[in-house]
């Protein structure tokens, strides 16, 4: 069932934009079709408003903001995750492999502990996310070169470290004000979105994303082996770095805004495969526009489903365990 | 005499700076030349490929190739020239073979560059030259063990290589499927003049395809010279410990060709009882 023509591959980015244009209309306000359109391409064309402020608030100031994040996030962590499965050769890698999510986490309930301010908060996640990466790395390094699987259980060494200090600041946290605080933050979330985190998480998300995808047919030769790629006139070291400084980029600034998301750097890059199959080469766009796809569809569900939101991180999983168990048992790997 | 392709020159390798897995090895490989190592198991042979290919450093010495040293080379330089095929190769994704085969041009290509037409066709030359042009959409994972070799092969011709390196190609592969990889490097070398140093463990594969032979043991050559010469029956017992027999035989084209025939050693155990 696999895609192979080009034009196929092109539309699947018809869905992350046509659901980004349904995504306007769900909350509680209601904005009709056309006004969206007149709001939109107002800011374009010379179009008189006839419609009341409230309506461009909502529209530029609430949904647009959270509609891009959320894109820009389901893409970036798919992106990686992808990248990632092919470099360390193991389908059951996602973007924390490395341990960013448990030092973004760490970093994040941290800066909750100490100020609580969005920006200090922030700031602690990116650089704790950073760190924790940084340590995997030169841990695992012996001679010079970093094997994948001692990248693996170094990543798994800092994460843990990382867990346990995020439980102790758990523990010390003032149970009725910064604990549930940490705990909701933990959990994922783009109901709190603005501008500002658009402007601050969105650049640096797209630019490691740009640089996964320039050298993402180099990823196939990294998941051929070390050995083999090395033979085959690749720089391992430098590739891997790039790819590893890459998805820190993203997924760390991802982390930073909106909390902690699971499953979507897992579970896309299984979905691209069964579409387009293991090509990298067009598997990473694939997983680009699929994670958005899917995120935004996440985040749309977290914010109608009940009147109060519903945590990103409980939906992706409970919504997207299901559906890859139906798809492991379809496919019978898919992989393979 | 012609200088040779690829040279060793007193070369000694170890893992732990302790230990050597090899010393003081020499080795010279011509223009069309394949070089057969023979050896048992942990002798070295795989160690010395992957030193020769620059995959590992050598402790002393040197690899020369055409007249320059490996290590004034980039990972680009050496991979346009030197392929090296792999015993196995264990892959988690399904990618077709054509895929495979279109890594080989990695060495050619920009580092954010992607195969383009061009480098398809030499991928899909490749393929034909060993026989799997049919196969080119298929699964990797899908496709036996001697097509895998066949397709490793293309890939490595696709590097448009003037040496290439084989590490077994014929281990785990049946004997149609033996003689078939033996066949085609055997054809690439004199078609296209290529230089070929093969590991093996059949002194028989040596005896076929091979103009010299190196017989390695505990990290150095016990003998090195044309093939006829040095798989003698006393080399051959001294080297695995068993007790062989090598014969002539007259071929069906009238000519002589060496045979090797094992002597099955006198057993230590119980006879069985007769019924």
């Amino acid at each position: 069932m696999t895609i192979k023509r080009k034009p196929a591959v092109a539309l699947l980015f018809l869905l992350p934009i046509a659901l980004a244009f349904l995504s306007f209309f769900l909350g509680r306000y209601p904005i009709t079709p056309l006004t969206l359109i007149r709001v939109l391409a107002s800011r374009v064309f010379p179009i008189e408003p006839d419609w009341p402020d409230t309506v461009e608030t909502v529209i530029f100031n609430i949904r647009l903001p959270r509609i891009l994040l959320g894109m820009c996030i389901g893409a970036g962590l798919a992106v990686s995750g992808a990248a990632f499965q092919g470099m360390f050769q193991n389908p059951l890698v996602s973007p924390d492999i490395l341990g960013v999510t448990a030092g973004a986490g760490f970093g994040a309930a941290l800066g909750i502990l100490l100020s609580g301010n969005s920006v200090t908060i922030q700031l602690f996640a990116l650089s704790f996310g950073i760190l924790a990466v940084a340590l995997s790395y030169i841990i695992s390094r012996v001679y010079k070169t970093t094997p994948t699987l001692m990248l693996v259980l170094s990543g798994m060494v800092v994460g843990s470290i990382f867990s346990a200090l995020l439980s102790l600041v758990k523990y010390v946290a003032d149970p009725n004000q910064k604990l549930p605080a940490i705990v909701f933050w933990l959990m994922g979330s783009l109901a709190a979105t603005s501008k500002r985190d658009l402007v601050t998480a969105a650049p640096p998300m797209i630019l490691g994303m740009l640089g996964l995808l320039s050298v993402r047919w180099r990823i196939n030769l990294l998941s051929m082996g070390d050995e083999a790629a090395r033979s085959l006139g690749v720089k391992t070291e430098l590739l891997k770095g790039i790819v590893i400084v890459c998805c820190t980029t993203v997924t760390a600034s991802a982390v930073s805004v909106c909390g902690i998301i699971g499953w979507v750097g897992l579970v896309i890059p299984h979905v691209g495969r069964m579409l387009v199959g293991p090509d990298h080469k067009i598997l990473l766009p694939a997983s680009l526009a699929l994670g958005a796809s899917y995120l935004l569809l996440i985040d749309n569900l977290a914010r109608t489903l009940t009147s109060a939101e519903i945590p990103l991180g409980i939906l992706t999983a409970i919504v997207g365990a299901p559906f890859f168990a139906f798809m492991l048992r379809k496919t019978q790997g898919g992989w393979q | 005499m012609m200088a040779p392709r690829l040279c060793l020159e007193d070369g000694a390798f170890s893992y732990d700076g302790r230990r050597a897995i090899f010393s003081a090895l020499n080795l010279s490989l011509h223009s069309g030349e394949i070089f057969c190592l023979l050896g048992p198991n942990g002798c070295g042979k795989t160690t010395l490929l992957r030193c020769l290919n620059g995959l590992l450093p050598l402790a002393t010495g040197k690899v020369v190739l055409d007249g320059q040293g490996l290590d004034s080379l980039n990972e680009m330089e050496r991979a346009r020239r030197m392929a090296f095929v792999f015993q196995e190769e264990n892959l988690l994704f399904s990618y077709s073979v054509l895929e495979i085969v279109r890594m080989g041009r990695a060495p050619h290509l920009g580092f954010f560059a992607s195969p383009s037409k061009k480098d398809t066709q030499i991928a899909e030359a490749a393929l034909e030259t060993v026989g799997l042009a049919d196969l080119r959409e298929k699964p990797y994972t899908e496709i036996s063990g001697g097509e895998r070799q066949l397709a490793l092969i293309a890939r490595a011709l696709a590097q448009e290589p003037e040496i290439l390196l084989l590490d077994e190609p014929t281990s785990h592969l049946d004997f149609g499927n033996q003689m078939l990889i033996l066949e085609t490097i055997h054809r690439l070398s004199e078609a296209r003049n290529l230089s070929v140093i093969m590991a093996t463990h059949f002194p028989e594969h040596a005896l076929l395809v091979s103009n010299k032979v190196a017989l390695m043991k505990a990290g150095s050559f016990v003998a090195e010279g044309q093939a006829d010469r040095v798989i003698t029956a006393a080399a051959l017992k001294d080297l695995y410990g068993v007790a062989v027999e090598v014969v002539s035989v007259t071929n069906g084209d009238g000519a002589t060709v060496k045979a090797i025939v094992p002597v099955l050693r006198e057993s230590s155990g119980v006879e069985p009882q007769a019924a």
